[in-house]
């Protein structure tokens, strides 16, 4: 294990700077500009926004509270080691996954996911050229069938338009 | 009385009605068991197949649906970590982590014996208390509603854990995201930013399944290939010494089923959620649920299926659909010229008696059924994880976009399954999430309604002995989850210490 790959994150006073940030975040931005107030709001407690606030109030004090519970008692919990190896690998799944969000619209759902799923199967450790290049096609094809065929939805199918 | 059981019962035994409940109920099954097929949907689509059938057939069909697909739900809940409805999200908290230890097959027979008598229970209440739970239901305002909910939400305090506080906070931002959509009472718009699939709020599906299922995948790609453990259970079904360990439990969790199924607009899913906090506040072994316990499986399972016989309640008896589907189920009474209510006592009692025996042979078909597919369906779990997981996030794609035929809910999912795997890095329990996140919306509309008809008075809470009742309750369970929560720190600060 490389040493200098290893990261150590006190997760609890990561988290509640998570949920006080966030909190923040809420109560001085986002609510608002991102909740419309009506103009003829009898009572304060019925505006859109009091709900929306009053979770946000207790989502900082309960970060708070973790930050004090964390201090008061003295000890952090430890981070799970993250090696360098699975950073990489995470990085590869997060990129495939915007890859699926960006292709989707123009490669249509069936083959974008025979796409991923080939991807993913030889990435995830199948050898098998045979197993990968059958379930890479039949899973795709069968679940579309079921959805357009027996369920009756329609489900885009972008260049394979015409095809199927 | 017996002339009219009699021919409600001549009504009922036709080979069609035989064949029609039985084929609901495995359509049902399938459906429930796939992501984003929803079980309203499938009665929508079963609808138009009844216009033609005479009207109990028709109506044992949907109703064969609903319950296939209510049990159906689990099954990829166990299975995948991936609930099929908003209600197996539960049977999620202890089923996977049973499928992980190896012992699915336990943990999806279990799941069917909790469901069938569940269901049993749930619809002899529909025919001898069909009355007095009506009567009962309508006494449950916007306030009445607040308070159970806000008592359903007590859950959150048992599937934390160790990690209250997070756990909390994670319930916090369930509740926040729950919020995004339009306004019901002033019809503005919440967190939208201009995008207008956000107008309707979040769907439950895409954010259920990026929820649960893509950390999982995340977490096998990024990581190394989880071996499953040698457990002498694997493969072995459920025995009777499992299911009489559970009876206690299933028995409570069908009751609160039924009770809380009789009350128009409350759903599955609060049932599920509060028979399991139930289970746990009274189990031995309260420190195993979340982990694989048994009794956490049934008494989800028991809680969901319990209201699939009670929701007829409001329906039948006062004509008032409790939900989606029972919405669906009004309408193919009135294409075929039926009317609901109690005036439908009177006049078609025949075929009030035809349908609740076509419901009580549900029941065993649920059971037949269930039972058949288990021994196929838990082959699943010898899949290995590189291929399955692979499978698992197409079917994620594709159930996601057939919700409601938007790639954006696409999206939607795989932002959940980040933040599911980034919660999963911090420790933070992602199931308090979901839970808040599947009560908000109720909550949030039941305190705002309750306050709109006091104006603004807070005393509309405490004005009801039910309200009273829920109250105490919530104060009880908070008050031990607290001094569970000091001891368990306590004790962990004293070893620090001599450490």
């Amino acid at each position: 294990m490389n040493m200098k790959s290893i990261k150590l994150i006190k997760k609890d006073i990561l988290a509640a700077s998570v949920f006080v940030f966030f909190g923040l975040l809420l109560i001085l931005l986002l609510i608002p500009r991102g909740v419309v107030e009506p103009g003829n709001v009898e009572l304060a407690i019925l505006s859109p926004s009091y709900y929306p606030k009053i979770v946000s109030y207790i989502l900082i004090l309960i970060g708070l509270g973790i930050f004090i519970k964390n201090f008061r008692i003295g000890f952090f919990e430890e981070a799970e080691r993250i090696e360098k190896k699975y950073l990489f690998r995470m990085l590869i799944v997060f990129i495939t996954i915007l890859a699926i969000v960006f292709f989707l619209p123009m490669l249509g759902i069936p083959l974008t996911s025979g796409i991923a799923l080939l991807f993913l199967l030889m990435f995830g450790g199948e050898r098998r050229p045979v197993v990968v290049f059958l379930v890479s096609t039949l899973v795709p094809l069968l679940v579309y069938l079921f959805f357009t065929k027996v369920a009756q939805i329609t489900i885009p199918n972008g260049m394979l338009e015409s095809l199927l | 009385m017996i002339e009219n059981i009699i021919s409600g019962f001549f009504l009922f035994a036709t080979i069609d009605s035989f064949v029609a409940l039985g084929i609901g109920v495995f359509i049902g099954v399938i459906v429930g068991a796939i992501p984003g097929l929803t079980t309203p949907m499938a009665v929508a689509l079963t609808l138009p197949f009844t216009f033609t059938l005479p009207p109990v057939t028709g109506i044992l069909l949907l109703l064969g649906v609903y319950k296939g697909g209510i049990y159906g739900g689990s099954i990829t809940a166990i299975l995948i970590n991936t609930p099929g409805t908003p209600a197996a999200s539960c049977t999620v908290l202890d089923g996977y982590p049973m499928a992980k230890k190896g012992e699915a097959k336990r943990a999806l027979d279990m799941a069917l014996y909790s469901s069938c008598v569940a269901d049993f229970i749930s619809n002899i209440s529909l025919i001898l208390f069909a009355g007095i739970l009506a009567g009962f239901a309508l006494k449950f305002g916007p306030a009445e509603v607040f308070t159970l909910i806000f008592f359903s939400l007590t859950i959150i305090s048992g599937v934390s854990g160790s990690q209250l506080l997070k756990g909390m906070a994670s319930a916090c931002l369930g509740l926040l995201l729950a919020t995004v959509g339009m306004d019901l009472i002033y019809g503005t718009n919440r967190f939208v930013f201009g995008q207008t699939n956000l107008l309707a709020g979040l769907n439950f599906i895409p954010v259920l399944i990026g929820l649960f299922a893509i950390p999982e995948i995340l977490n096998f790609f990024c990581k190394k290939e989880i071996k499953l453990k040698k457990n002498p259970l694997a493969g072995v079904g459920a025995t009777l010494k499992d299911f009489l360990k559970c009876f206690k439990t299933i028995i409570k969790g069908s009751f609160i089923g039924v009770i809380l199924g009789a009350i128009p607009g409350i759903g599955a899913a609060p049932s599920a959620f509060l028979s399991y906090s139930e289970a746990r506040r009274t189990s031995k072994n309260p420190e195993n649920f979340g982990k694989g316990e048994i009794e956490g499986v049934a008494a989800a399972e028991a809680g969901n299926n319990g209201v699939a016989g009670a929701t007829m309640i409001p329906l039948l008896a006062l004509g008032i659909p409790g939900d989606i589907i029972t919405a669906i189920i009004l309408g193919a009474f009135m294409i075929h010229g039926l009317r609901p209510g109690p005036l439908m006592f009177t006049q078609n009692i025949e075929l009030i008696y035809a349908i609740f025996m076509g419901i009580m042979l549900s029941s065993i078909y649920l059971f037949a059924i269930g039972k058949a597919s288990i021994k196929f369906i838990s082959k699943i779990t010898d899949i290995p994880h590189r291929i399955l997981f692979p499978i698992v996030l197409v079917l994620c794609i594709f159930g996601s976009y057939a919700v409601n035929n938007s790639a954006f809910d696409i999206s939607i999912m795989f932002l959940m399954g980040l933040l599911g795997f980034g919660m999963l890095q911090l420790n933070i329990p992602s199931a308090p999430f979901l839970i808040a996140f599947i009560l908000g919306p109720m909550l949030e509309d039941s305190f705002r309604q309750s306050l709109l008809i006091s104006g603004g008075s807070y005393s509309i809470f405490f004005s009801t002995p039910i309200c009273w009742f829920f109250w105490i309750l919530t104060v009880i369970i908070i008050s031990m989850a607290a001094w569970a929560y000091a001891k368990s720190k306590g004790k962990t600060f004293y070893e620090n210490n001599n450490k």
